[in-house]
């Protein structure tokens, strides 16, 4: 009887719980996809390198998909609160005809895991689907061919997501057994006629909260803009929480100032349903106030991550196209051992037929910072002034140019060079060598002489004649090594790797010659997997969030909706026809989607002026491109909800 | 004078076949215009379904139903949308108020729907709220008035689109004797002042008197019919008792 019971109410609220039922699918599929990336190695042609980095990627994401159950749990336990509420006659019924609390939460039980095994079922079996497509951009970002098409499950990956969400389910069951718990039977009897309390405003309360809420977001992105994303200061913390109590004050005041404005407009407001539409969204975005802004803050968010994310992705692109330097690095800190430089690693350089050059440089300390130095800093590079500034005599220099089949240059005397390893480093050298800027080096002046871009040097360095090169101190020193080709080159990484495999852990800096080293190879992996890495947590928690904040607003607006059934058919009564109601329905979903979203767009315009700002460092990031991925994506997903949710509110209306 | 309201014949069946509940089995009347008609009839009598019917929320299993020399029973939804707005106006036991809105609002709802110039919706609102005594509630939402308030907020509603025909279905069930007698004089004023005709069902013979002419329903089919004429409200009354005794049921006197 208690199975039937069940059966029949997830059957009868198919249509409420389509919209939850698509989003927990969704989530379980996105859960699998994620978690079943290492399985899709074996289709792949990877070296050593790069499934290390894969497992290193797979960790971070483990770590992600907690936060995203717990995301998921959040949005799982609200609406099952919501379909309680919104079924307190029902269960007050049963309980009237004599059924015990805990007979009630069985059937809850029953109902809620069927609802969640099926969706779960639907969500693993399209995972499964999807993450075949996987692969593909798997190896794609990993830039590795696919040497074989299988069809591939991962069982542990399928575990973990049953478990995770087992869990989940278990702290809903929990949750609803003692809510049913608390239960008065008065409540659940008069559950229903206990309407929201409308709550009219003075108008010209509601007027002056606009505006102080106006004002506290300016303040917020006013603070945000000047004190950029990595100043995790004060100012910081301020702009998030005036941003947030802002956001919370906007949506508070904003229903009655736009049913004031509206109400003013008699030629719009006293035409067709305008004025039902106007009153009912107002008195929905009112009382819904709170969860309109967090949906706000997350739809925020989704659009930062999605942006940055692909931007940081767009950088790292341009960084592996002219990827610098030399084939194999070691770099020592003088100043951290008296040890020898490189000895032990010079008989492998010698011994070696495949080694084309090789030589060293060294780098020194200026003593003093870019600022003391002169050096013309472009917009937002404030923190730039208190790097040290380096310098590279021009006899190291010179070889470098040699060793990498460049024309040699020369200073003249008491000139000096900049270099730039990258674009806004390259325009500070180029400003400050047009600005004339003396360098005054040990009671030396040096004029600017040239500025060069080069990628194989870090961020801006100085190069002068050796004879002012007099009593400075070296900082690093810089062994590098070139080889004929890519094999040989990972033949003698690995090659180090082994022979120093014991040395390389630990501080034994001294004992092995070199505090670090790298390959290009190694290099270009690890630019690789950071952009994988970068992708794939992007779209993994940026998927997540969306799905859960347009879920929020799909299910409130079908509660709502049917809710509401009665005021639809009085409409009906009244002679309304069905394109009247359904225009009625469009604007009142159209406008409680869209809310939410204008705002988290204008948010999001500041934000990320905040973030680019910041960047300036690494390159300059281009938001054209990320912002047209993002708002399709974004777009799309939105509007799928949007469809769902008008289609079936007009389902809810429309039902006999 | 015109015919407003021409039953043929209706019946409606509920069921299917070897289990037929005949709700209404055969019904025939006329209204004229201005006429302020009272239906009265127990619990399970008819009435309600009748009235559902007539109102094309309903359509009947056989029979025909004219409104204004309109065949309703034939209409298709796109067309009932319409006609409903143009030539009915309702007025319910619950007073069904929208109470987001003020009953300035929702008397101006019904004017919206009917895509009146919004210039003349004051204006129009204004006349009726004199009429109904509601002038000074205009401002006020559902929750703040009385049941009294409320559904002559809902008769204004009803009237201020000039509808052919008014249907009120027990629209003094949910209120007060004094909020009832004052419901009721303002029907006979809108009868008498704007020529509204008015259709009432009610099961209360008090409401009922202040009909000119009243049919009884018993088991779907009419059981009687009585006039007014030049009685008394009072003797009009005693005339429905007598009826009503007849009839049993449910039918009170308070």
């Amino acid at each position: 009887m208690l199975t039937k019971l069940a059966f029949k109410n997830a059957g009868k609220s198919i249509r409420e719980y389509a919209v939850y039922f698509f989003t927990l699918a969704l989530g379980v599929c996105v859960f699998y996809m994620f978690n079943s990336i290492h399985a899709q190695q074996a289709m792949l042609n990877l070296n050593a390198v790069q499934s290390q980095y894969i497992m290193a990627v797979m960790e971070v994401l483990s770590y992600v998909s907690v936060f995203v159950a717990v995301i998921l749990g959040f949005l799982i336990i609200y609406a099952n609160n919501f379909f309680i509420k919104r079924r307190k006659k029902e269960l007050g019924i049963y309980m009237t005809l004599g059924m015990s609390k805990g007979k009630i939460s069985a059937v809850l039980i029953l109902e809620t895991s069927l609802v969640a095994l099926s969706a779960l079922a639907t969500g693993l079996f399209a995972g499964v689907f999807c993450s075949q497509f996987m692969s593909v951009i798997t190896a794609k970002l990993f830039e590795v061919s696919m040497s074989r098409y299988s069809f591939v499950f991962a069982p542990d990956a399928a575990v973990k997501t049953v478990i995770y969400f087992g869990c989940v389910f278990l702290t809903v069951v929990l949750f609803n057994t003692v809510v049913i718990g608390r239960f008065k039977l008065i409540d659940l009897i008069y559950g229903a006629r206990k309407n929201e309390t409308l709550k009219i405003r003075n108008t010209k309360l509601s007027l002056s909260l606009f505006v102080i809420s106006i004002g506290i977001l300016a303040r917020a992105y006013y603070l945000i803009i000047t004190t950029g994303m990595l100043n995790l200061g004060r100012d910081f913390t301020m702009s998030i929480v005036l941003g947030t109590v802002g956001t919370l004050l906007f949506f508070y005041s904003l229903s009655s100032l736009v049913t004031v404005l509206l109400q003013h407009n008699k030629s719009l407001y006293y035409k067709d349903l305008n004025m039902f539409v106007v009153r009912q969204l107002g008195s929905k975005i009112n009382t819904n106030c709170v969860s309109i802004s967090v949906v706000c803050i997350a739809l925020l968010f989704t659009i930062g991550i999605f942006a940055t994310g692909y931007s940081m992705n767009s950088i790292i692109n341009k960084e592996m196209d002219e990827f610098p330097g030399f084939d194999y690095t070691f770099t020592y800190y003088p100043e951290e051992g008296a040890g020898e430089e490189f000895t032990k690693v010079i008989p492998y350089i010698e011994n070696n037929p495949n080694i084309t050059s090789h030589g060293r440089y060294n780098i020194y300390s200026g003593d003093m910072t870019f600022g003391e130095a002169g050096i013309v800093l472009g917009e937002n590079m404030e923190r730039v002034k208190y790097y040290g500034l380096e310098i590279i005599p021009l006899s190291d220099y010179n070889n470098i140019l040699i060793n990498t089949g460049k024309q040699p240059i020369e200073i003249p005397e008491n000139q000096y060079v900049l270099t730039g390893g990258y674009e806004v480093m390259y325009e500070a050298a180029k400003a400050t060598v047009d600005s004339g800027n003396i360098i005054e080096l040990r009671g030396t002046k040096l004029a600017p002489y040239q500025s060069i871009f080069d990628r194989s040097m870090n961020s801006l360095m100085m190069i002068v004649n050796d004879e002012n090169m007099q009593g400075m101190t070296k900082i690093t020193s810089i062994l590098y090594v070139n080889f004929t080709d890519s094999d040989a080159e990972i033949a003698f990484s690995e090659q180090i790797d082994r022979d120093f495999k014991e040395l390389l852990k630990g501080n034994n800096t001294d004992e092995r010659t070199f505090n670090y080293s790298y390959s290009r190879a190694e290099q270009y992996a690890g630019t690789v997997a950071s952009r994988a890495m970068i992708s794939f947590v992007c779209i993994y928690i940026g998927l997540v969030f969306m799905m859960t904040s347009a879920a929020v607003l799909a299910i409130q607006q079908l509660s709502e909706t049917a809710d509401n059934k009665h005021r639809y058919e009085l409409l009906s009564k009244l002679g309304a026809d069905r394109k009247m109601l359904n225009k009625a329905l469009f604007i009142q979903i159209l406008c409680y989607f869209l809310a939410p979203l204008s705002l988290a767009v204008v948010h999001s315009v500041f934000g990320l002026k905040a973030v680019v700002d910041t960047m300036y460092e690494g390159a300059r990031m281009n938001l054209t491109t990320p912002v047209i991925i993002t708002s399709l994506f974004v777009g799309g997903l939105y509007l799928a909800y949007f469809i769902m949710t008008y289609s079936g509110s007009k389902a809810v209306i429309y039902k006999k | 004078m015109d015919k407003i309201l021409r039953v043929e014949n209706l019946q409606k069946y509920y069921g299917n076949k070897g289990n037929i509940t005949k709700a209404v089995s055969s019904i025939s009347f006329d209204v004229d215009e201005g006429e302020f008609i009272g239906i009265m009839g127990a619990s399970g009598s008819g009435k309600t379904t009748m009235l559902n019917c007539i109102s094309t929320i309903d359509t009947p299993t056989a029979g025909r139903i004219l409104i204004d020399n309109v065949d309703v029973t034939s209409m298709r939804s796109g067309e009932l949308a319409k006609f409903r707005r143009e030539k009915l106006g309702f007025i319910f036991q619950d007073f069904n108020l929208l109470d987001t809105l003020t009953a300035y609002e929702n008397i101006a709802l019904a004017l919206t729907i009917t895509k009146t110039p919004p210039g003349e919706i004051s204006k129009k609102i204004m006349n009726v709220a004199a009429l109904l005594n509601i002038t000074e509630v205009l401002k006020k939402y559902p929750y703040q008035m009385s049941g009294g308030q409320k559904q002559r907020v809902a008769s204004a509603r009803a009237i201020i689109t000039n509808p052919s025909l008014i249907l009120a279905d027990e629209p003094t069930g949910a209120l007060d004797s004094k909020s009832a007698r004052m419901l009721l004089e303002s029907f006979c004023r809108m009868n008498e002042e704007t020529k509204a005709t008015i259709l009432m069902v009610t099961h209360n013979a008090y409401s009922a008197s202040y009909c000119k002419r009243i049919l009884f329903i018993k088991d779907g089919k009419l059981f009687n019919e009585l006039l007014r004429g030049s009685d008394s409200r009072q003797q009009f009354f005693e005339r429905i008792m007598d009826v009503t005794a007849v009839l049993g049921g449910d039918n009170d006197a308070d």
